[in-house]
């Protein structure tokens, strides 16, 4: 009976290994946070490359639908070399989702700073999109990645190296955008340094806060917000 | 013909039309700042008038285009004299890939070239 166990639970994580380094498939869903100006969904394809020294995460997004002929092609990379690893940001020419070196980067469209503040986030696909469903083995796929992805833990970011006369800037640089979000609970885990350190979240981060709290994804499983904090977050996502 | 100078001026006035005008923050230090004030003249033309940090007050001129890119679409306006050149990108709202809301009301950057001495500064629009 443990012999079949342990064949059983073999056979499991041989298959989690395979679908989480099966490098050749692409996952397309549509994004559960983001919309569209017109509040239309926006569809997310995204591909991971596993190598020793570096992890690429490539995405193509379209905010026009899935047929649209353009999409936004976007990459972060993670430097594994170096402690704490450091992601950087690329926005490429609209393109298939292939990585090599020297894509032709183009200039942002906003700044990544605001919604990544560390690295690459949890990947939240609308699981009851009828436009694009997400099938089980995607799912599991999209789990695991997610795995691979916490495990990250802190994250330094880098903008691109890519100077351009209209690029945006990739992380708002003035006093008013850099002011911390002090909130004792958050801190906890939004902090620059210690074992669950995630980052200081700032005040050009709050749309994501603002989605994380309301979507009940924030605080996380086992943590709440005292009264107290909860109108000190309402006042910082306010504004104030 | 006083009555058609009147007449000239009120419509000449009414087309005086007020554009964005934005303060704009250094990306060295997040504090230096520079105005920016756009207006059409009573020509039409679009001359905008910057305050720099050394109180210096330059009117340049220049036009603007939408580039679009669905709905992360940007307004890039380039304005340019003998000795200078100022970039600014608008998006209509506080934006990320994620979508637009209320924030920290910034929503332009701008990139300024003076007598061969070049900054950039993030912007939010006057209200």
């Amino acid at each position: 009976m443990k012999k079949i166990s342990l064949l059983i639970m073999t056979v499991i994580v041989c298959l989690c290994l395979m679908i989480i380094f099966s490098n050749s498939h692409e996952i397309v869903f549509e994004s559960m946070e983001s919309k569209s100006l017109n509040n239309a969904a926006v569809y997310n394809k995204i591909k991971w490359f596993n190598f020793a020294n570096k992890d690429v995460w490539m995405m193509n997004q379209s905010h026009d639908g899935l047929s649209a002929q353009k999409w936004d092609r976007l990459a972060i990379v993670i430097d594994k070399t170096q402690t704490p690893k450091l992601a950087k940001f690329y926005q490429l020419e609209p393109g298939a989702l292939e990585w090599s070196e020297g894509l032709k980067e183009v200039p942002l469209r906003v700044s990544c700073f605001m919604c990544h503040p560390n690295g690459p986030r949890v990947i939240r696909p609308n699981l009851d999109s009828s436009t694009a469903p997400l099938p089980w083995q995607d799912r599991i796929k999209l789990s695991l990645w997610n795995l691979k992805i916490k495990s990250y833990g802190r994250l330094k970011t880098s903008a691109p190296s890519y100077e351009n006369l209209k690029a945006v800037p990739f992380r708002w640089p003035d006093h008013y955008a850099n002011e911390p979000l002090t909130v004792k609970t958050c801190t906890k885990c939004h902090k620059e340094s210690g074992l669950f350190a995630r980052g200081t979240l700032l005040r050009q981060n709050i749309l994501t806060v603002k989605f994380m709290v309301e979507k009940g994804l924030m605080p996380p499983l086992g943590m709440s917000l005292s009264n107290l904090e909860k109108s000190q977050l309402e006042k910082f996502i306010a504004g104030f | 013909m006083k009555l058609l100078g009147l007449i000239l001026c009120c419509a000449l006035l009414t087309q005086t039309a007020a554009a964005s005008d934005f303060t704009c923050f250094s990306y060295e230090d997040g504090q230096k700042y520079l105005t920016v004030e756009q207006r059409v003249t009573h020509w039409g033309n679009r001359e905008i008038i910057i305050k720099n940090p050394n109180e210096k007050i330059y009117t340049i001129f220049g036009n603007g285009y939408i580039e679009n890119a669905g709905s992360l679409e940007q307004e890039v306006i380039q304005f340019y004299t003998a000795t200078g050149k100022l970039t600014i990108v608008q998006t209509p709202q506080f934006c990320g890939r994620a979508g637009c809301g209320d924030g920290p009301n910034l929503n332009a950057v701008a990139k300024l070239v003076l007598d061969g001495v070049e900054s950039q500064y993030s912007c939010h629009e006057k209200n």
